[in-house]
């Protein structure tokens, strides 16, 4: 039965005509968003065995009201990154930034403007325009077969079939998902999209997916940048988007262990301030936690801004639930460690969304720290800053977050500030002056620190002490606490930056890895260097190419690198990218760096993974796959081949 | 573990293709310019002390230092690791090998300074200037050298002729302002007074000849290099060969040195390494008569301060030109990847453990050596002398007397047009005046070796005199007579010239000499004729460097070049027959005869001597008696048969191919015949030799026509 003809017989079933069906369903089911929670469809239902049901945890289930709606398209860009009013602009050819959610909202940026125009040499009046978003005729007709909707629509769960719907669940967010929104179409997009409403409709929804034998694919935040939500191509079963969008509630929240039970599908700013509001946090800010989901951290193993305070996820993780289809796969207590053979929870941290679906998350809270301090320290150049870095990774005084920029991101950064009033104009000098003259430091070498303290005044005033003692040996100077905090606002917005340079042919992403201490200079070294040379080789004459440590740990730390390049014509843009990513990921590899660090595998870099977990490492989680999903219902293909 | 990587050379839009591994086209004697010559009504003192700002081969943030490179070694964990082992084996304490291994550095390591660089600079230009006619530098070839340095470490890797190498590449990097390389140097110089200094301040490090089982050296070395490629500014400057080559041709590479400078690079703690293969031509080799008597057996006298100031003496020579080019650039990445290999991903290894080089790492670092000893040959010039001595090398076979200087400027002529062909850049101005006045060049510059006649012959001079007579127990062969002595010096001198000209023509000759000797089917099929061309190719590998990996190229080559000059032509049915050019077929074969006599003399001596394990020291004495003898008769023709260095490959090259067996004995080496290959070996050999007797007719008196005495030349 063709796709077609499939579709008929739902419409025939639904009893409405082709066109009039799409909304009218999408219409229909999205309104099923203002049940209370505690119907049968969405409410608490405890399990047996669990840690939820133990009496003595104070039943608080709380409904969050996401700020991120159901219709993610009505708030979000549906091609590009973030809030709908939240972009790069170029008003009289002057970059400026709209909105008010950030702090360089509707400020003009004449630096950044320069920056640009030096480094890609590109003209500011004549950006592309994106196509618009298409047509409800011009979307693939999902294959959907009657009888599961049928059944679907039994266990009451809202699902939609319509195609802005089935779109924006297809992609994450690399450059080359954004870039087939703008200019192209999809090969492949979900068939329908349902958005289960709780831990047991997961169950029925795999259940039936099970049944129909139709590809269930996780959708949380849809930040992804590995490719791990892409429908496969070759896929041709039905597939499902299930987006755990609706499945956020805080179950409850226990004050005396400091943990809180939440759903999957919660997103991190929402979490953040709900947890707030009782006076506490989770501490996880990976970069993109304004949009990501709390399943989507265990999925992919993310790791936060601030893990040297509160961990990475995997140490955050308590407990989880992971729906399979041949079963729920969690642990019977909730205890701070256990010996207890394998760790299974590590089966489910990292799967991305291959083995199952990640329903209930026991995370640990910590009270909201009394007192958040940025600062930042100026050092002569990049290496001094790592030395400097190191040494504090060996005295294990991390303050909550520490970050060294090389020279290209410190000059992005520097770029990024608003024009300021005479005073500030001249504070800038004097600045400038101390920095270069007096301090001797070359503006095309030195690099900054972005620190984050949190934590008792008393305690935070003798981390900053430590820290600023130890740069100072490695020639670092403090440069402001003002310089911290634009570090940190610019991680939130240079993700935005892609948008607009796509309107002017320059193509980029980050990519990211861990590697050991004494490999961290030559690897960035290694990365920058080949990536300069195969530039060269392609033709490809404006490009930056720049990296900084993210994260410190006892044996090395992460990197992340930033990589874009003005198209020059020749070829696809986007091929071209890819192709150059590889052979840095090859470089990266060769100078002992690893796959990823918290991005994942995905689609994008699973040709790698063999080298990297060894064939017996690949043969034991395809019989962990094997075990938990027989008839590959989570298929979407990440991770490793799933010829099973 | 497996590595599912694959091979990720493959194009894509916008790339254009890089390498260029083919003989370069566009070289031109043109391109060559002599930075002696502005120096000339200039102060030499006030270009040495110029204000010198240099370009870096490596740029690095932190700054290093000589002595901080040696501390950051005597640091490091391996080496750490190895004086703790070698303390509890040998029981000394630790803070004794600690001062051993510090010694050892301080013996190794290189200095740098300036004003010592620049006073060297000083008098090397007023003697480059007094006995040289210019130093000519391909400028084209060192931009694209200056356009490639600063991302990563870099390796000069000349050719190695002479002394005047390395003091000659230092002045080069001066000049074009190119910080002075670290130069890898053997130990004879370290021992030598006040000179031992001078080049360690200029730059130059130490290098022990051999140190195979002192751990402890051999740690320190390598790290001390590996140290040199990560943090080091400057380009590492080695010899591939290993030590000069006596023969001025190209010695087979040496892979030690060039692994240890790879492994930062394999172990991926850099990314690239580039690699400038160079070239540096002498019109006349400083060293000419010394290397003539080392390759008849007379040691080379110890490098010394008062033998340096002896040779002062020579600043009353001329030595003509000097050329230096450098090869396109190699990028050992590039390489690397066009071999098909991924580095290997790095897995959790002990700091304290070398990197042992894979057996794909041990075959690319041969691949590297053998491309930059060929790249130094394609960039080599060739200048009137050399022809003129293939010439005068041929006359002498001939046994047709000394050639008048009107047929030398023909013949010079027309093998010019014939290495044209086949690739050579030759330093003579076309057109017949042009060419005779560059043979009467050469002869004045060589005045020494060869004279002209009043009746305008060109005749050798007879070099040796009785004031080169040595202790017969200090030489290294056999005590050869005054007679013999007279006749080979001028001889293998003749040869040194000619030698450079060898690879070009080493591949013609051989496919020649398989043709030359067809029995009656005159007509060979490619496949039986690459068959005799391999055996010997393989025969002579260490002889001319050749790398077996190349031998199918090389052979389609030398085909395609005898076809284009008429010395093969193909047949109706594909196979070849030899062609009309005689001249140039005899010439190639003459060329051949001094390595066809000395091999077949090893192989019948190792017949006749080697059934029982025999030393190597007795085998050469035994083999250069043999092949005096055999000169006396008037069997063997050529004395340059009587080279020790030839009689040492030929053992190399037979212990390869297992015609014999290499033993080691209480610290000696023997060789044992195999005697069924070698057998084998001779038999082809004899087959290939003796019919050529019935082609030409000399007489063993021949020699006398051609050498005049020096001291009847100072009467002329």
């Amino acid at each position: 039965m063709s796709a077609d003809d499939r579709l008929k017989v739902v419409a025939r079933h639904l009893g409405v005509g082709k066109n009039v069906f799409h909304t009218s369903i999408a219409m229909q089911l999205c309104s099923s968003e203002n049940k209370t929670s505690d119907t049968a469809q969405g409410g608490v239902v405890l399990p047996q065995i669990g840690p939820s049901s133990d009496a003595r945890k104070p039943r608080r289930s709380k409904p969050v009201k996401s700020v991120i709606p159901k219709n993610r398209q009505e708030l979000l860009k549906w091609n590009g990154w973030g809030y709908k009013d939240s972009k790069f602009v170029v008003e009289n050819g002057i970059v400026s930034f709209t909105g008010n959610r950030y702090a360089i909202g509707n400020l003009s940026l004449p630096y950044f403007t320069e920056w640009v125009l030096e480094k890609f040499d590109v003209d500011l009046n004549s950006g592309k325009i994106a196509d618009p978003v298409p047509k409800q005729d011009n979307f693939p007709s999902p294959i959907v077969d009657a009888g599961f909707l049928d059944e679907l629509h039994c266990l009451q769960i809202s699902f939609s079939l319509d195609g802005v719907d089935r779109l924006i669940r297809s992609h994450g967010h690399t450059l080359h998902d954004i870039f087939i929104l703008r200019e192209g179409t999809f090969e492949r997009i979900p068939d329908i999209v349902a958005w289960p409403e709780s831990h047991d409709a997961v169950v029925n929804l795999v259940q039936l997916a099970e049944k129909h034998d139709i590809v269930i694919i996780p959708f949380g935040g849809g930040t992804s940048v590995s490719k791990a939500v892409s429908c496969p191509r070759e896929e041709t079963r039905t597939i499902l988007s299930l987006d755990t969008s609706q499945m956020n509630r805080i179950l409850w929240l226990d004050q005396e262990n400091l943990v809180a039970c939440c759903e999957a599908g919660i997103v991190g700013q929402d979490l953040e301030r709900e947890l707030g509001q009782q006076g506490f946090t989770s501490g996880h800010e990976p970069d993109s936690y304004e949009f990501s989901s709390l399943g989507g951290w265990v999925a992919t193993r993310a790791s936060g801004m601030k893990k040297n305070v509160y961990g990475n996820i995997e140490d955050l993780l308590v407990h989880v639930r992971m729906v399979t289809p041949s079963g729920v796969l969690e642990k019977s207590c909730q205890v701070p460690r256990m010996s207890c053979g394998p760790d299974f929870n590590h089966v489910i941290l990292g799967s991305e969304g291959t083995l199952g679906v990640i329903t209930e998350v026991i995370i640990k809270v910590r009270p909201l720290p009394q007192c958040k301090k940025y600062g930042s320290i100026a050092f002569p150049n990049f290496e001094s800053g790592l030395l400097s870095m190191r040494e504090v990774a060996k005295q294990r005084c991390q303050p909550a977050s520490i970050r060294l920029m090389d020279n290209e991101q410190f000059k992005f950064g520097q770029s990024l500030r608003p024009v300021p009033g005479y005073f500030g104009l001249l504070l800038d000098g004097l600045k400038k002056i101390y920095i270069t003259k007096i301090k001797g430091f070359d503006v095309n070498q030195m690099c900054v620190t972005t620190l984050v303290f949190e934590g008792d005044p008393k305690d935070v005033e003798h981390q900053e002490k430590k820290i600023y003692d130890i740069a100072a040996q490695y020639g670092g100077i403090p440069a402001g606490e003002a310089n911290g905090e634009r570090g940190y606002m610019l991680t939130f917005v240079i993700a935005y930056i892609r948008d607009l340079a796509m309107e002017y042919n320059i193509v980029g992403e980050s990519f990211e890895t861990s590697v050991s201490w004494d490999r961290t200079l030559s690897l960035c070294n290694n990365v920058k260097h080949r990536l300069k040379k195969e530039c060269e080789a392609a033709g490809i004459r404006h490009f930056m190419i720049s990296c900084r440590v993210t994260q410190t740990y006892d044996v090395g730390s992460c990197v992340y690198f930033y990589f874009g390049f003005k198209w020059n014509g020749v070829g696809n843009p986007v091929t071209t990218y890819e192709h150059l990513e590889e052979l840095a990921r090859d470089e990266i590899l060769a100078s002992g760096g690893s796959l990823s660090h918290h991005h994942g595998v995905g689609k994008l870099r699973m040709r790698w993974f063999p080298s990297q977990v060894s064939k017996l490492g690949v043969e034991l989680y395809r019989a962990t796959k094997r075990q938990l999903d027989p008839k590959n219902i989570f298929a979407n293909g990440n991770i490793s081949k799933q010829n099973l | 573990m497996d590595l599912v990587i694959k091979n990720s050379v493959h194009q894509y839009p916008g790339v254009k293709q890089q390498m260029n591994m083919e003989f370069e086209t566009t070289r031109s004697i043109q391109a060559f310019k002599d930075i002696l010559c502005d120096r000339y009504g200039t102060s030499d003192f006030m270009w040495m002390s110029q204000n010198w700002q240099p370009r870096l081969a490596h740029q690095h943030t932190f700054k290093t230092s000589p002595q901080k490179m040696k501390l950051d070694v005597l640091k490091c964990p391996r080496l750490q690791h190895v004086i703790e082992e070698a303390s509890e084996d040998q029981e000394v304490p630790k803070e004794q090998l600690y001062k051993t291994v510090q010694s050892i550095l301080d013996e190794i390591g290189y200095n740098r300074r300036l004003p010592v660089i620049r006073w060297l600079g000083l008098l090397l230009l007023k003697v480059l200037k007094r006995t040289c006619n210019g130093l000519y530098v391909n400028e084209t070839s060192i931009n694209r050298v200056l356009s490639v340095m600063g991302d990563n470490p870099v390796i000069f890797a000349p050719s190695h002729r002479s002394y005047g190498d390395f003091i000659l590449m230092s002045y080069i990097c001066f000049h074009y302002k190119i910080e002075i390389p670290a130069i890898a140097a053997g130990m004879d110089f370290h021992s030598m007074w006040l000179m031992g200094h001078v080049l360690r301040d200029s730059c130059a490090f130490f290098m022990r000849r051999s140190f195979g089982s002192d751990k402890l050296y051999w740690t320190a070395f390598s790290e001390y290099v590996q140290k040199l490629v990560t943090d080091g500014e400057a380009a590492i400057e080695f010899f591939i060969e290993g030590t000069r080559s006596r023969t001025a041709k190209s010695l087979m590479p040496k892979f030690g040195f060039l692994s240890m400078t790879l492994v930062p690079f394999l172990t991926g703690r850099v990314p690239d390494i580039t690699i400038v293969p160079i070239n540096i031509s002498y019109d006349r080799t400083l060293e000419e008569i010394l290397f003539a008597y080392e390759l008849l057996g007379v040691p080379k006298p110890k490098e010394s301060t008062s033998g340096l100031i002896k040779a002062l003496n020579m600043l009353n020579e001329r030595y003509g030109k000097v050329y230096v080019d450098f090869a396109e650039p190699l990028s050992v990445r590039e390489l690397f990847q066009l071999n098909g290999l991924q580095r290997s991903l790095p897995t959790p290894e002990s700091p304290q453990d070398q990197h042992t080089l894979s057996a794909n790492e041990t075959m690319f670092c041969v691949d590297v050596a053998h491309r930059v000893v060929q790249q130094q040959q394609r960039h080599s010039v060739i200048t009137a002398f050399n022809l003129i001595s293939i010439i005068l090398n041929n006359s002498v076979l001939e046994g047709s007397g000394p050639p008048l200087l009107n047929e030398v400027v023909a013949n010079v002529s027309w093998l010019k047009s014939v290495m044209e062909v086949l690739g050579a850049l030759i330093d003579i101005q076309d057109g017949p005046v042009n060419v005779e006045v560059a043979v009467k060049e050469a002869i004045a510059v060589h005045k020494s070796l060869v004279t002209l006649t009043p009746t305008n012959h060109l005749k050798l001079i007879k070099v040796h005199t009785t004031a080169h007579r040595v202790n017969p127990a200090k030489l290294k062969g056999h005590s050869m007579s005054e007679h013999t002595m007279g006749v080979a010096v001028p001889m293998v001198m003749i040869q040194h010239y000619l030698n450079p000209c060898l690879h070009y023509l080493i591949g013609p000759a051989l496919v020649t000499l398989v043709m030359w000797h067809l029995d009656d089917a005159v007509e060979i099929t490619r496949g039986d004729l690459f068959q005799n061309f391999n055996f010997l190719r393989l025969l002579f590998a260490y002889e001319f460097a050749f790398y077996a990996a190349w031998a199918e190229k090389e052979f389609d080559d030398a085909v395609k070049q005898l076809e284009m000059l008429s010395v093969v032509e193909p047949t109706k049915s594909d196979r070849l027959k030899l062609g009309n050019h005689r001249k140039l077929q005899i010439l190639l074969l003459n060329l051949l005869q001094p390595f066809l006599e000395g091999y077949l003399t090893v192989c019948q001596l190792l017949q006749q001597t080697a059934s029982d394990p025999c030393s190597e020291s007795l085998l050469l004495t035994s083999t250069q008696r043999r092949v005096e003898e055999l000169l006396g008769s008037g069997i063997i023709l050529h004395p340059y048969a009587l080279s020790l260095d030839m009689h040492s490959a030929a053992l190399q090259a037979l212990t390869a191919l297992q015609a014999v067996n290499r033993l080691k004995r209480n610290g000696m080496v023997l060789y044992q015949a195999q005697t069924r290959k070698l057998l084998e070996v001779t038999q082809k050999l004899e087959n290939l030799k003796f019919q050529s007797e019935e082609k030409f007719h000399p007489s063993s008196t021949g020699f006398r026509h051609f050498v005049i005495d020096g001291s009847q030349q100072a009467k002329l």
